[in-house]
C-alpha cells in the first residue's frame, strides 16, 4: 500500500520510498523506513495533502505520496 | 569573531536573531521569510566580545533546493564561520536533529541551542541535556529565545566551542545515509528525549478544519483577501492618504507665498514648491497605502496563515507549472513588485521562479492606483470602483494567459510545513513596519527627489534652457516623439506620452506628470471615456518601474532576460490597449 490510500486519521509505517525525483527531500525531511506517520487533512482542492510524522505536520502532494510504501499499523 | 545561526525554519532562529542583537529583524512563520543574510553584533549584556551573528535562512539540510536554501548552505561550506549554533524546535526534536547532523558532518564548531524548551516543559516533555550532549559529542544549551532564558549561556559556550579543534572523526558520523542518521536520531531521542505530552498544535488542527476545510477554506482565503484590499484602499489607507495630500497641497502652496518673501528667485520657488514638494510630496502620501498592506501582509506571515495559503493554492498554481510556495511573492505583488521578486527566492526551482519573477508585476502594484482613481473618477464617476476592480482582475488574467500560452515544461516540486498558528508579536510587527516603512520614505527622498526634480525639469525648460512655453519643454517634444506610437491606442498625445516615461521611473509619476502639466480639467482635452480606459489598460500591463527592472535583473541574474521581460511587457501592453480602444 503506498501513503496516498491511507485513510485520513489512520497511522501506518513506512517501508520505503520509491525512487524518483524528490526521494532524498523526501527522505531528509523524516519519512524514512520505520517511521510511523498519520494521515492528515486534504487541501480543498483535494491535493496536496498533509502527513503529521516526527511531531510536526508536512505537506506533500499525493505523487509524492504514491512513491511511499507503507505498512498499516495493527489495531 | 563570526556565529552563524543555523535552523530549520519555524524554529525561533530569527526571534533568536532579534534577541541577541536587539536588531531590527522580521520574524517569520512563513518558510523562507529570511530571505537575505542578516548579521548584528550581539548585545553587550550577552557578551563582551566582538561577536558578530549572521543569522542564515531556514534549511532542513545542507543539500540546496531554493535559492535560498543555497545561499544558506554555500556559506556554511565556503565562509566557516568561527562558530554555528544549530537552533532546534525542542518540541519536535527528532526532525530538527537532522540537520544537527548535518553541520557536525561539516567539521564546524557547533552547539545546539533547543529553544521553544518552556513550551516543551509546560506540555511535560523532557530532555536529559547531559545525556543529549554526550551522544552528539557538542555542548547542547536549553533556551527560550523569546523571554532570553538561556541566551547568555548560549553565546559563552559558542564563543568557547570555536577555540576548540573539532575530533577527528566525531562519533555521529559513522551514521552516513540519510536513513542512517535517522536510525541514530531515533536511538538518541529514546535514550533521552520525551515529546510534549499534550500536542501543542491541537489548536492549530481546529483552526486549519475551518481555515483549510474543503468547503470554508476558498472562502475564508477570498475574506482573506478581500479584508486586506478592503482596509487599505478603503477603510483605513485611502483615507489617510488624502489628509496627507492635503497637507502636502497646503505646504506646496505656503512655500510658494513664503519662499519669494525671503528672497529666493522665481525658479527656485517653482522648483521647491511644485517640482520637489509637490513630487515628493505626491509620493509620501501614498505611504500610509503602502503601510496599511504591509502591516496586514505581515500580520498573514506571523501568525502561520500564509503557509496555508500555500497549502491551498497549490493545486491551481501546478496549472501554470508553479507550486503553492510561489503564491506568497504573486499577493505581494500586490502592494510593491521590488519585495515581491526578492521572495520568490523561496522558490523551489530556477525554471519556476523565473516564471514567477515574471508574472509579479502583472498583480498590479500599489504605485498604480493613484493614476486609476484619477482616471476612473473622472471618466466613470458612476462604476470607478467596478473599474479598477476590472483592472486588477485583468492584469491577473494577463498574467496567467501569458503562462499558460508559455507552457509548462516541468512542475515545481511542493514539500511544506505547516507551522502552528501563533500569536503575531506587536513588538516584531511594528519593527518590521518601521523598517518598511523607512525604507520607502528613503526611496521618496532619494530616488523619487531626483525623479521628480528632473521631470519638473524637463517640464519646464526647452532643450536650450529657457523657459519652457506650452508645447516646448523637453518633456513635450520627447512625449511628443513617441507620441505616434500611442496614436492607434487613443492617446498620441505628448503628455500622456511623457507621463509614461515619467512612469518607467516610478509609477507614481505617471500621475504627478499628468496633474502638473494637465491640471484636472486638462485630462478632458487629452482622454476621452475611451481612450483613458485603454491607457489605464496601457499603464496596468506596461513594463514596471526601474525599482522593480533592477530586482528582476537581481533575482534572475541575468540582463537579458531582465530586457526580454521588459520588451514582451511592452508589447502586450500595446496590443491590449490597442484590443481595448478598437473594439470595445
Amino acid at each position: 500500500m503506498t501513503l496516498d490510500k491511507l485513510q485520513t486519521g489512520k497511522t501506518a509505517i513506512v517501508l520505503s520510498v520509491d525512487e524518483c525525483e524528490n526521494r532524498t527531500r523526501l527522505l531528509e525531511m523524516g519519512i524514512v523506513p520505520g517511521t510511523p506517520v498519520v494521515s492528515g487533512r486534504h487541501s480543498p482542492f483535494g491535493d496536496p495533502a498533509e502527513v503529521l510524522i516526527r511531531d510536526y505536520s508536512l505537506t506533500i502532494r499525493l505523487s509524492d505520496m504514491k512513491k511511499i510504501r507503507i505498512s498499516e499499523a495493527r489495531k | 569573531m563570526t556565529v552563524a545561526l543555523a535552523g530549520n525554519q519555524n524554529c525561533g532562529k530569527t526571534t533568536l536573531f532579534n534577541t541577541l542583537t536587539g536588531s531590527n529583524r522580521h520574524v517569520g512563520n512563513f518558510p523562507g521569510v529570511t530571505v537575505e543574510r542578516k548579521s548584528g553584533r550581539v548585545k553587550r549584556s550577552f557578551s563582551e566580545r566582538e561577536t558578530v551573528v549572521v543569522d542564515l535562512p531556514g534549511v532542513y539540510s545542507l543539500l540546496p533546493y531554493s535559492a535560498e536554501e543555497k545561499a544558506a548552505s554555500e556559506f556554511l561550506l565556503k565562509m566557516p564561520p568561527d562558530a554555528v549554533i544549530a537552533v532546534a524546535d525542542s518540541t519536535c526534536l527528532s526532525r530538527s536533529l537532522y540537520l544537527v547532523l548535518c553541520l557536525i558532518e561539516t567539521r564546524l564548531p557547533t552547539v545546539l541551542a533547543l529553544n521553544m524548551f518552556d513550551i516543551l516543559e509546560r506540555h511535560n516533555g523532557s530532555v536529559d541535556i547531559k545525556r543529549l550532549s554526550e551522544r552528539l559529542g557538542i555542548p547542547v544549551i536549553a533556551i527560550c529565545a523569546t523571554d532570553g532564558n538561556g541566551v547568555r549561556e548560549l553565546v559563552r559556550k559558542a564563543e568557547a566551542v570555536s577555540a576548540y579543534t573539532p575530533v577527528a572523526t566525531p562519533p555521529v558520523i559513522t551514521a552516513r545515509s540519510i536513513s542512517e542518521k535517522y536510525a541514530f536520531i531515533d536511538s538518541v531521542c529514546r535514550d533521552c528525549y520525551t515529546p510534549p505530552q499534550i500536542s501543542k498544535s491541537r489548536m492549530s488542527r481546529q483552526a486549519d478544519r475551518f481555515l483549510c476545510g474543503k468547503a470554508t477554506a476558498i472562502p475564508c482565503f477570498l475574506i482573506a483577501v478581500g479584508l486586506i484590499f478592503y482596509l487599505t484602499f478603503s477603510l483605513v489607507g485611502a483615507r489617510l492618504s488624502k489628509l496627507l495630500t492635503a497637507l502636502f497641497l497646503t505646504l506646496s502652496e505656503q512655500l510658494k507665498v513664503i519662499l519669494p518673501k525671503i528672497g529666493a528667485s522665481e525658479g527656485v520657488t517653482a522648483l521647491v514648491g511644485d517640482g520637489i514638494v509637490g513630487g515628493v510630496g505626491s509620493v509620501l502620501s501614498f505611504l500610509p497605502l503602502i503601510i496599511v498592506l504591509f502591516f496586514l501582509l505581515s500580520l498573514l506571515e506571523d501568525s502561520g496563515y500564509m503557509a496555508r495559503i500555500a497549502f491551498i493554492l497549490d493545486r491551481p498554481m501546478r496549472l501554470l507549472g508553479l507550486s503553492g510556495r510561489d503564491a506568497v511573492p504573486l499577493l505581494l505583488g500586490f502592494g510593491c513588485s521590488v519585495p515581491a521578486i526578492m521572495a520568490t527566492r523561496t522558490s523551489s526551482g530556477e525554471d519556476s521562479r523565473k516564471k514567477t519573477v515574471y508574472l509579479v508585476p502583472f498583480m498590479s502594484c500599489s504605485a498604480k492606483i493613484p493614476t486609476f482613481s484619477l482616471l476612473s473618477s473622472a471618466f466613470f464617476p458612476e462604476h470607478s470602483g467596478l473599474i479598477i476592480a476590472g483592472l486588477y482582475l485583468t492584469g491577473v488574467a494577463f498574467g496567467l494567459l501569458s503562462l499558460l500560452v508559455a507552457g509548462k515544461r516541468n512542475i515545481a516540486p511542493y514539500m511544506l510545513e505547516l507551522p502552528d498558528y501563533r500569536m503575531p508579536r506587536a513588538k516584531n510587527l511594528f519593527r518590521s513596519l518601521a523598517r518598511r516603512a523607512g525604507d520607502f520614505a528613503k526611496r521618496a527622498f532619494t530616488v523619487i527627489f531626483i525623479a521628480s526634480a528632473v521631470c519638473w525639469a524637463l517640464n519646464s525648460f526647452t532643450f536650450r534652457f529657457t523657459p519652457a512655453g506650452d508645447n516646448d519643454s523637453m518633456l513635450a517634444v520627447l512625449g511628443g516623439a513617441i507620441a505616434p506610437l500611442f496614436s492607434p491606442l487613443g492617446f498620441g498625445n505628448g503628455t500622456a506620452a511623457a507621463s509614461l516615461i515619467a512612469g518607467l521611473f516610478a509609477k507614481e509619476a505617471v500621475v504627478s506628470t499628468l496633474s502638473v502639466s494637465l491640471g484636472t480639467c486638462g485630462l478632458f482635452t487629452v482622454f476621452t471615456a475611451k481612450s483613458a480606459l485603454s491607457f489605464m489598460i496601457f499603464v496596468l500591463l506596461y513594463p514596471p518601474c526601474a525599482a522593480a527592472f533592477a530586482a528582476t535583473k537581481k533575482e534572475t541574474g541575468s540582463y537579458l532576460t531582465a530586457i526580454g521581460f521588459t520588451l514582451l511587457r511592452l508589447l502586450i501592453a500595446w496590443f491590449a490597449a490597442f484590443g481595448v480602444y478598437s473594439f470595445l
